[in-house]
């Protein structure tokens, strides 16, 4: 048997992405050394988008409940980050787990209350909430620094070049989106896919849907929180903006673009996005009417979003070489 | 058909990173002649992006006049202009990209204090130069000032305690109800204005703080609770889209018939709009006006004026004008320096005096920042300008010249 | 409190009140029916808005009374652009997930702001009082603007209209109908899909007609469109998704809430509104005058 037809029978499958998976890493690892620093920079934002956007996905694409304000606990864990490391002598890696955790703590409070509700009213409800981290984050000025932020945060000597904080981020990007993968394939992953079908029947057969719910929002708010503070620690600062609505928008975006139905679904999408809006922006100024025609051309034709339609035609053609084998 | 939109969608992203794909692998060469860039930071959409696109046209302004004169060192100047969507994040975002992906040689822009405040601290990690001519924050040159930031126009400083002295002189009221918007610059305002007032006018006290947050459109209630107070002087900090609404609802309402009042930026809201007489408006309020344009300050602002409404059809702010002497201010100075060394540069600009559309002004070198002048006055019309504007001047000592003393900011940056 | 502190700010937040009602109750009609959270209600707003600001200063300026021909003229315009956009785009979505329906509302806001840009710029536009509605009254020992007065008047009567449509006539009691059982509307053979777009278009109407009605108080520019919505949601939600009775009530607490929580806890004043509408959410979802679903 040759090489070929090992990776792809159905046995297989496993080795085939496996196989993709260590192409991308070994990729990413020598990025630094073929592009510029600018757009080494930008590839760190997708890396965090997509640890982002892959934790709002477990809401959305896996248990179907629309988060309509990540940004606000994407902001508390870049907050708790900036807070501990502008107020106190802690070190850099304890200020890094403290933001997540405590994201995932405020999870637990915030979520209690949404889990409660479904559909528009759940969405109205973390938008509340997240509108009310921005408030409190705007006016607590003596704290947070209100509307003009913290800047010039420490970072440490090892972490400062750009290179250092690339690799730094891949790792976390790489452990988080692997903890991911390991929740979602996982029984409780299919436990909320399931009830993200068929709340009733999954009710009928003894699952707690109610704590299902509040574990997704907690882990989801993890991994918002892990954004945050990766994103605070790259750029050294923490804005009253990072907890806004619109900011929340752009990691719906993200996992709607990529594809919400699929696991790499948000990362391609968060990729794709940075990248168009950099390039739009250095044409024209009229981003946001772009960005509005690919939403919509998106919404109509593309539902599975970009790694939907491409695993469709993956699948089609990985169809089509299994008939001709034989 | 469906087919075929999605076949076309997947080209067309296809396509999209195909050209992409050049700007991201391939590294620029530097020729002769290649164009110095510089990058300018700026709010262009939203409420605030006349504000932007002002800068953006003085800008331009300025760039063409010294390409026209053979440039700088031989080369052209070239902007390149960027969004910050009044945004600290965007901003960084976007100013990294122009340092970064374009190589621009410095930064400048922005009207919105926050988003300077983080240009600046990128600017002084990266050691390149950063011009602000809008934002307002004492900070920016007191405590975050640092070697590469130079600020061209006021802060909130000489504005306020210019203010405080004007209306302490003009009516000397004991009663005063402050109203501000409520983020970094209206917290500027009540603090500064408040420090220096009653030192002026003893025994003057607050009745009573009004705070308005940003983007309140309805300002009915606050206008009726300030009719109900029982104050003399009422000192606002409102400007922009958020004065001219306020102004509308407060006129049939009497409120400045009722009582005096200072706006820290009215004269500078109204130069912006042509108004009739009658037209609701803070007529017959004390005012802090920035760039008094229609005084015919000298002959280099005539024609700043001249070419600034050909191009946008708007009078230029102070932003604009403050804009427009820096650029001037930069060739200067690396024609001075000989080289773009930015520490020479630096060298060349302090304690420099420029001739500019504002006067002789000097580029203070302890905190970089420039003495720019303003005027206060009494707001009215007159039959031979169209905005509502400062007529009344006499009674006061103008130009202002207010900012902290070197020895302050030096205690502030200890801090 | 003086009698008169209590007058001046009950007025003012009747009239923020009826403001914000006139905007967003036509919000409240879709998402009691069509169950979507339009977005874009707040971009018709502005359009209506830009409308009035386009046809008073720029192309009518000469003609006197234009106010009030504008006043007809531009909502129909903005309910055009609200029947194209259903048709096209809104239509196709009813039956999908409902992040997309929002995410699709979404993208229509951005198209529609960025071609406002274009089409009027980044100024500040300013549209004067109509002549007959610049002054003042003076009432119960306090001086109230005669335009405000006005929009108190037409937050009522829009309130009246739209309750005599929903009881008297056969579109009022088919949107009745569908708010309670859609299906069962369906399977008696009315066409539920032309009432939608009905419903859609009469929303687009109202936004407009509150566009320009709020034209000669407010400023307009780029970016009323996102600063409205937000105030929408809340009043939506506090009156009870889908009620309009809720969302009239709704309206006139909102405006007294901050009219007075503006003397007593002035700084506090922003948060008020988010902490409302979670409060409700959490206590109540379906609102003040909404139905428990």
């Amino acid at each position: 048997m040759s090489i070929q037809s090992k990776v792809f029978t159905k046995r297989g499958w496993w080795n085939w992405s496996g196989t993709w998976l260590l192409v991308v890493l070994a990729f990413l690892i020598v990025l630094p050394f073929l592009i510029k620093s600018g757009s080494l920079s930008s590839v760190i934002e997708m890396m965090i988008m997509s640890v982002a956007a892959c934790g709002l996905n477990l809401m959305i694409g896996y248990s179907g409940m629309v988060n309509f304000g990540p940004a606000g606990l994407y902001a508390f864990g870049a907050y708790t980050t900036a807070l501990l490391l502008v107020n106190t002598n802690m070190p850099f890696w304890f200020a890094m787990i403290a933001g997540p955790v405590m994201t995932a703590i405020a999870g637990i409070i915030i979520g209690w209350f949404c889990i409660r509700l479904t559909h528009i009213y759940f969405a109205l409800l973390t938008l509340a909430f997240s509108q009310l981290i921005y408030t409190i984050v705007y006016k607590w000025y003596g704290f947070t620094g209100g509307d003009t932020g913290i800047v010039g945060i420490r970072v440490p000597d090892l972490l400062a070049p750009l290179n250092h904080y690339y690799y730094f981020t891949l790792v976390i990007t790489f452990v988080s989106i692997g903890l991911m993968w390991i929740v979602v394939h996982s029984p409780f992953g299919k436990v909320v896919q399931a009830f993200r079908e068929n709340p009733e029947r999954t009710e009928s057969i003894g699952v707690d849907i109610k704590r299902c719910r509040l574990k997704v929002f907690v882990l989801q708010s993890f991994f918002l929180g892990a954004a945050g503070s990766l994103y605070c620690g790259f750029n050294h600062n923490v804005f009253a903006n990072y907890a806004h609505w619109l900011k929340g928008t752009e990691f719906i975006l993200s996992c709607l673009l990529g594809g919400i139905y699929n696991f790499f679904g948000p990362i391609v999408g968060a990729a794709v996005y940075i990248f168009l809006e950099q390039l739009v922006i250095s044409y024209t100024e009229y981003w946001p009417f772009i960005l509005g025609i690919i939403i919509i051309l998106l919404v109509m034709f593309l539902e599975g979003g970009l790694a939907g339609f491409i695993s469709e035609k993956f699948h089609i053609i990985r169809m089509r070489y299994d008939d001709t084998q034989g | 058909m469906r087919t075929i939109i999605i076949r076309s969608f997947v080209f067309l992203v296809v396509c999209i990173f195909a050209c992409g794909a050049p700007f991201v692998i391939t590294a620029g060469s530097a020729a002769e002649k290649e164009p110095i860039k510089l990058g300018h930071v700026y709010v262009m959409s939203g409420g605030a992006a006349m504000y932007g696109k002002n800068s953006a046209a003085a800008t331009q302004i300025a760039i063409d006049e010294i390409n026209k004169a053979g440039g700088v060192l031989g080369r052209p100047l070239e902007v390149i202009f960027r969004d910050t969507k009044m945004s600290p994040d965007v901003g960084v975002r976007e100013a990294k990209n122009l340092v970064l992906n374009e190589k621009v040689f410095m930064l400048t822009g922005s009207l919105s204090s926050g988003v300077a405040l983080a240009i600046s601290a990128y600017a002084k990690e990266q050691k390149i130069l950063y011009f602000n001519s809008m934002a307002h924050t004492p900070k920016l040159t007191n405590e975050e000032g640092h070697r590469y930031f130079f600020r061209w126009s006021t802060n909130s400083t000489t504005q306020h305690k210019s203010g405080a002295l004007a209306a302490a002189k003009h009516w000397g009221h004991k009663k005063v109800v402050i109203v501000a918007p409520d983020y970094e610059y209206g917290k500027s305002f009540q603090r500064i204005f408040w420090k220096f007032y009653p030192q002026y006018v003893p025994g003057a006290k607050t009745v009573s703080e009004i705070w308005i947050p940003l983007g309140t459109k309805d300002f009915t209630p606050y206008i009726t609770k300030l009719m109900g107070l029982d104050t003399e002087l009422v000192a606002s900090a409102l400007y922009g889209g958020m004065q001219l609404a306020f102004g509308k609802q407060a006129k049939p309402f009497g409120l400045y018939d009722k009582f005096h009042f200072y706006g820290a930026s009215d004269a500078d809201t109204y130069a912006l709009y042509p108004m009739k007489p009658g037209d609701p408006g803070s007529k017959g309020s004390l005012s802090t006006d920035r760039y008094p344009s229609w005084m015919g300050i000298n002959a280099k602002s005539d024609a700043f004026v001249k070419k600034f409404r050909e191009k946008t059809g708007r009078i230029p702010e102070f932003g604009s004008a403050c804009q427009y002497i820096s650029m001037h201010a930069l060739a200067d100075a690396i024609e001075e320096a000989g080289s773009l060394d930015t520490e020479k540069i630096i060298v060349a600009l302090e304690g420099k005096v420029f001739d500019t559309l504002l006067g002789k002004i000097e580029m203070r070198a302890c905190d970089h920042q420039f003495q720019t002048p303003l005027w206060i006055g009494i707001m009215g019309h007159t039959p031979d300008y169209q905005n509502l504007h400062i007529t009344q001047r006499d009674k006061f000592d103008n130009p202002y010249v207010n900012y902290d003393t070197c020895e302050e900011v030096m205690a502030l940056r200890k801090k | 409190m003086p009698i008169e502190t209590l007058i001046r700010q009950t007025m003012s937040g009747l009239s923020m009140g009826m403001v914000i009602f006139m905007i967003a109750v036509g919000l409240c009609l879709i998402f009691g029916t069509v169950r979507v959270l339009n977005m874009a209600h707040g971009s018709m707003y502005m359009v209506g808005a830009f409308l009035c600001y386009w046809f008073n200063n720029v192309l009518f300026q000469h003609f006197t009374g234009s106010f009030w021909v504008v006043a007809i003229v531009a909502p129909l315009l903005v309910a055009l652009v609200g029947l194209a956009v259903e048709m096209l785009l809104f239509r196709h979505i009813y039956s999908r997930d409902m992040i997309y329906q929002l995410i699709l509302t979404f993208g229509v806001v951005l198209l529609i702001g960025d071609l406002c840009k274009i089409i009027w710029g980044v100024e500040y536009h300013l549209v004067s009082y109509p002549r007959f509605l610049d002054g003042a009254v003076n009432f119960l020992g306090i001086t109230f603007p005669t335009y405000n007065i006005f929009l108190i008047i037409t937050g009522v009567l829009v309130f009246v209209g739209l309750w005599v449509l929903m009881q008297h006539t056969r579109v009022g009691r088919i949107i009745r109908a569908i708010t309670y059982d859609r299906d069962m509307v369906n399977a008696l053979g009315v066409n539920v899909r032309r009432t939608y777009t009905v419903i859609f278009v009469l929303s687009c109407w109202l936004a407009g007609l509150g566009g320009v009605l709020t034209a000669p108080i407010n400023v307009i520019t780029l970016g009323i469109d996102a600063e409205i919505l937000i105030e929408c949601f809340i009043i939506v939600v506090i009156g009870g998704l889908g009620s309009m009775a809720g969302a009239f009530v709704g309206s006139i607490i909102f405006g007294l809430v901050n009219s007075f929580g503006i003397l007593i806890a002035p700084r506090l004043a922003i948060g008020f509104s988010f902490l409302l509408m979670a409060f409700i959410l959490i206590i109540r979802p379906w609102g003040l005058m909404g139905k428990p679903e």
